[in-house]
């Protein structure tokens, strides 16, 4: 080994690496105490990664990330869905967010005023018990035949504030303040495609290889089908999961395919 | 009961959550995105962490999940180069202590972001101290030779980004 080669080598070592007595580095390291020169090498290198690492270093997280965070924990289930303004008169807990705060906190400046959070938790109905309106059902089969082929993305964006802006800048109608699990989500862009004469505007999600599709539809179309609490519903339509629920601006209906159970983890 | 059950959620938000977000901001370089990868892992966490089954793989896990996350997010495929099993020889040009003492956090951020993808994680995981050698192969499911010749490649690179920007 010449003194290049032990420098390819040791410039990758560093001497706090729990697995630092990797074999690869052995016949290196032994050079370094017979060559003075790479000894020196050596040195500076080991100099230049303190200072390099303590840049990184400085990197500190925000303040209330933390907390964020903690709200995740799956034994705490105490994140609510968020409410229509009509029922202003419970008490409002801090919404545990699993979206980050700069996204969440506009929004949820926005909804205090006008949302209630209450008590976790989802209806998981058997679809026999459904007494969806007959025009619901309508959608309900044209947005699983949209999810079914694939909605078209007339724009891409991973950032929901940024989706929103898009959909209302073109006149359709964009999401609300989401259920955290759904807020979670990792958007992927967001589309339109019009019936019956209307147009239903859509955010495409995805989790893992899972894609999901969040439909925004007027909330008129609801009917006396949905709790107008904003609880949510979910059923099984063919081979699509969908939870559907009435938002303060919208009736937002989520598909993903598979089970029922797919759409739990949602709740 | 498997080791992970009695794994405490809020002890390895405690532990790991710091180093993930340095390494989330190490790839994203921005506070918005970094804290939305952090959360994302911890989501995935809280959703899937039941499948695993050995404790002390759950920091390469976090590791790994935010870097995938990341990945899929900029729709870019980690490709592994063939032929990087081996350490190359690789001339790094000396960088004076002066000119990394002279950078801020930001500065070090920026000449990482010029450090070619393939070498960039490896690279930052390097300096972030939080993993071996061993996990920063399995975080980027890469072999661990590939992560040497990778570091020393990035290594070689990241100094002459740093002279250059010094010279300039």
């Amino acid at each position: 080994m010449d003194s290049t080669q032990a420098k390819a080598i040791l410039s990758a070592y560093r001497a706090d690496m729990p697995d630092a007595d990797e074999a690869a580095f052995a016949e290196a390291l032994e050079q370094v105490g017979h060559d003075p020169e790479l000894a020196q090498w050596f040195e500076d290198e080991q100099n230049f990664d303190e200072i390099f690492a303590g840049k990184l270093h400085d990197i500190q997280p925000p303040a209330d990330l933390k907390d964020k965070l903690l709200a995740l924990d799956p034994d705490k289930k105490t994140i609510p869905f968020p409410q229509p303004e009509s029922d202003s008169s419970t008490p409002k807990p801090q919404l545990p967010g699993q979206r980050p705060w700069w996204k969440r906190s506009s929004i949820l400046s926005a909804a205090a005023t006008v949302a209630v959070l209450l008590g976790f938790g989802a209806v998981l109905l058997d679809p026999s018990k459904l007494e969806a309106e007959p025009e619901l059902n309508q959608f309900y089969d044209q947005l699983g035949d949209n999810f079914r082929q694939n909605p078209k993305l007339t724009g891409t964006s991973n950032d929901l504030d940024d989706i929103r802006g898009k959909l209302r800048a073109s006149g359709l109608r964009a999401p609300g303040a989401l259920p955290p699990k759904v807020d979670s989500l990792a958007e992927v862009g967001f589309g339109s495609f019009s019936y019956k004469g209307t147009t239903i505007s859509y955010v495409v999600e995805s989790q893992g290889n899972q894609t999901f599709c969040l439909y925004l539809l007027d909330k008129s179309l609801a009917g006396n089908a949905l709790p107008q609490d904003g609880t949510p519903v979910i059923f099984q339509q063919e081979d699509l999961a969908m939870m559907a629920w009435v938002g303060p601006q919208n009736l937002c209906v989520l598909i993903v395919r598979g089970p029922v159970e797919e759409m739990n983890n949602l709740r | 009961m498997s080791d992970h059950a009695k794994l405490d959620f809020s002890e390895l938000v405690e532990s790991y959550y710091t180093p993930l977000y340095r390494f989330a901001y190490s790839l994203a370089k921005n506070e918005h995105e970094a804290s939305d990868l952090t959360q994302q892992t911890f989501v995935i966490y809280a959703q899937k962490g039941d499948s695993l089954r050995d404790a002390s793989k759950i920091k390469s896990w976090l590791f790994t999940t935010l870097y995938r996350e990341f990945l899929r997010l900029r729709r870019r495929a980690a490709h592994v180069t063939p032929q990087e099993n081996e350490i190359l020889e690789v001339e790094a040009p000396p960088v004076e202590p002066g000119i990394a003492r002279a950078l801020d956090s930001q500065s070090a951020l920026e000449a990482l972001e010029q450090v070619d993808e393939a070498y960039r994680a490896p690279l930052t995981l390097f300096y972030l101290k939080d993993l071996s050698y061993k996990e920063i192969a399995a975080s980027l499911d890469i072999p661990i030779g590939t992560v040497m010749s990778r570091l020393s490649r990035g290594k070689a690179q990241l100094k002459t980004i740093l002279l250059s920007r010094a010279a300039s």
